[in-house]
């Protein structure tokens, strides 16, 4: 529980909803991003970005917790963060958000962590209810990740 | 005439009876002696005397005597003849004076004849006239009675007309006074919508200055929003400066995080960059929102100003308008003054003119007045011509002669028509109602014995109608005591009574009663007629 509540996270928002993403698995932020529209029809991916001269999928953040459509913009706000999975080296994505706000100690949850699932459960942050989006746990459309980079 | 004739001779007896003794008495006294032959002379003398007086005297005179008789004799027979002849002239009746008269002289009779025919015929014309008089005098009544009424009611229309007149004269001085007030206003509004198309003149030109104005308001308004959008596109720019601050102090933030412990010092700095560009933010977004009060205070100026432009040009446009139409309503005015002034004066006028209608309206209520006044003496004057001219008729009716007009001899014919059917009711009965007929203007017809009972009468319905009251006439009803009955029965002659009022009909009437005789001249009933007056002098 003390690593918990000593994680710090990036508060970003996606639509109406706010979403915390672990600072240790950001590696920058970039604003106004220009970004490729896909031919990939995937779920959740909105095109591709030149970072440090390599191209940076870029999937929409909403779109990998919640489902459903994304919006596609030419340039968006982007977090580049970085994926650790299992047996796969470490990956770069981009995640569209509509706004970040700062970066912020992880509070207390109201509901239980599941285990393996991209989005948490509600925290309460400074008033605000806030789900927890875990990178990590976009093993489990890895092969969305594997289908969009093809 | 043995009494006569002995009377005639007793004075030469008595003469000779007295000379005899005398004789004898001189003979006796002086017969002797000297104065016998004297005795004896005187009375030879005297018997010749006496026979000279018989012979000369006496007997000439018995004839002139006898002559006188005779003439004495036949003037009785002519006085009474002469006496029939002027009774009936006396009675009316001039058809029995024109039959021959017993008696009378030839040349009398002619004579008479002659005066009878002439008079006839006078009292025929008279009768004739009368009947033309009396329907002219009937005619010339009822047209004065028309026109008395008429003129009556025209009268009366005159006094309404009068009053009506007065009325109008009065209103025409209420309407002329009212015109020379309204042409006072008039002036006076003339007055005050030029005073008005001035003020609103001024009005104009204000109003045209506050539009100027309003466009320089608007005009610099525009140049705060524009001003406002360079100050909204330093603030984007501002924005986007703190929004890169705060990506660059969370980029920090992040590569602080990742340096480790070494990123501490570091990670405070991107902290302090990042709550700069917060604050930056937050200052610009109060400015931002101060701006956009500022700007939405210069749209809502500029709005205000455009449509206080709008309204103001409205405004001018309508304060034109009305400078318009005050000039119009002046110029109406001044017409309606000058209209006002000439109202006035035609109400002065018409006020003048119905004066003198008024005083001409009077003046002939009084001439129709005075006309009324004297048609009603002319009508007083035509029902008494109308009463004379009935008395005419009334006095030629006295006559009877062989005429149409001559109700003696008329009623005189039906009672020689009611003498042949003597005894039979139903015959009587026929020639009583049968008399309407050729006599329209009778009432009734009755026959009364000598009793002066009612033996038969008949009614013109045309004239009394269907209802006949109950006592009027009845069969055995006794008129005994009537006038004309006592004159029929006592004079036997054909009389008219005077006019009264009939219990039939309410008109005016008169009855014409004439006896009827059996046939050997004695009276046996009396016929007698009324005869209605109006519709008798219509005929």
């Amino acid at each position: 529980m003390n690593d918990v509540q000593n994680t710090q996270t990036l508060v970003v928002r996606c639509a109406t909803e706010f979403f915390l993403i672990d600072i240790d698995r950001v590696r920058r932020i970039e604003d106004d991003l220009a970004i490729s529209p896909s031919p990939i029809a995937a779920r959740a991916l909105i095109g591709l970005a030149r970072f440090g001269g390599e191209p940076l999928a870029i999937f929409s953040l909403k779109a990998l917790a919640e489902g459903g459509p994304c919006v596609r913009r030419e340039r968006m706000t982007v977090v580049v963060a970085e994926i650790a999975r299992k047996d796969h080296p470490v990956e770069r994505i981009g995640l569209a958000v509509d706004e970040v706000f700062e970066i912020h100690p992880l509070g207390e949850t109201d509901s239980d962590e599941v285990p393996l699932t991209v989005v948490s459960g509600f925290f309460d942050l400074g008033g605000r209810r806030v789900r927890r989006f875990n990178i990590d746990n976009l093993e489990a459309g890895s092969t969305m990740l594997d289908n969009a980079k093809e | 005439m043995e009494e006569k004739r002995f009377r005639t001779w007793l004075g030469p007896f008595m003469l000779v009876a007295a000379m005899l003794p005398a004789g004898a008495l001189l003979e006796t006294a002086f017969g002797t002696g000297q104065w016998a032959w004297l005795v004896r002379a005187y009375m030879v003398f005297a018997l010749l005397l006496l026979v000279v007086y018989v012979i000369a005297v006496f007997l000439p005179g018995q004839r002139v005597r006898q002559k006188l008789a005779r003439l004495e004799n036949d003037c009785k027979v002519h006085q009474d003849g002469l006496v029939e002849v002027l009774t009936n002239f006396q009675h009316g009746d001039l058809l029995a004076a024109s039959l021959p008269g017993v008696g009378l002289p030839e040349g009398i009779a002619a004579s008479v004849e002659a005066a009878v025919r002439a008079l006839s015929g006078l009292v025929q014309q008279i009768q004739s006239v009368s009947v033309e008089v009396a329907g002219t005098a009937n005619t010339v009544r009822d047209t004065s009675a028309q026109l008395a009424s008429g003129s009556s009611e025209q009268a009366a229309s005159v006094v309404e007309i009068t009053a009506t007149m007065e009325e109008l004269a009065r209103t025409a001085a209420q309407i002329a006074t009212n015109a020379s007030s309204q042409a006072d206003l008039a002036a006076q509004s003339e007055a005050a919508g030029r005073n008005g198309a001035e003020a609103i003149e001024a009005a104009v030109t204000g109003i045209e200055s506050v539009r100027e104005g309003m466009g320089i308001i608007a005009s610099r308004a525009e140049i705060l929003d524009s001003r406002s959008r360079e100050i909204y596109q330093v603030l984007d720019l501002i924005t986007d400066i703190s929004q890169e601050t705060h990506i660059l102090s969370l980029n920090a933030a992040i590569e602080a995080s990742t340096a480790g412990e070494y990123g501490e010092r570091f990670s405070v700095v991107a902290r302090e960059v990042r709550r700069l560009a917060e604050r930056s933010r937050e200052s610009v977004e109060s400015v931002r929102n101060i701006l956009h009060e500022f700007t939405a205070a210069i749209h809502a100026v500029v709005i205000s100003t455009e449509e206080g432009g709008k309204k103001t040009d409205l405004v001018a446009e309508q304060a034109r308008a009305t400078a318009t139409a005050v000039e119009q309503l002046s110029a109406a005015l001044g017409n309606t003054a000058q209209a006002a002034r000439e109202i006035s004066l035609a109400t002065q006028e018409q006020q003048t003119a119905s004066q003198e209608v008024l005083l001409a309206v009077r003046e002939e209520s009084d001439v129709i007045t005075e006309i009324a006044e004297g048609l009603e003496e002319f009508t007083g004057a035509a029902i008494r011509l109308n009463q004379l001219a009935l008395s005419i008729q009334l006095l030629s009716q006295s006559f009877r002669l062989e005429s149409s007009h001559s109700l003696k001899h008329l009623v005189f014919q039906v009672a020689q028509s009611l003498e042949s059917v003597s005894g039979n009711l139903e015959a009587t009965d026929r020639i009583l109602h049968g008399v309407f007929t050729d006599l329209p203007y009778l009432e009734m017809a009755y026959l009364v014995d000598t009793e002066g009972g009612m033996v038969a009468f008949a009614v013109n319905r045309d004239l009394v109608g269907e209802d006949l009251e109950k006592g009027v006439a009845a069969v055995g009803q006794s008129y005994s005591d009537r006038p004309w009955f006592q004159a029929a029965g006592r004079d036997n002659l054909t009389s008219v009574t005077p006019v009264y009022q009939s219990l039939l009909t309410g008109d005016q009437c008169f009855s014409v009663v004439v006896p009827v005789k059996r046939r050997d001249g004695t009276q046996e009933a009396t016929l007698g007629v009324d005869v209605n007056v109006g519709n008798w002098t219509r005929i």
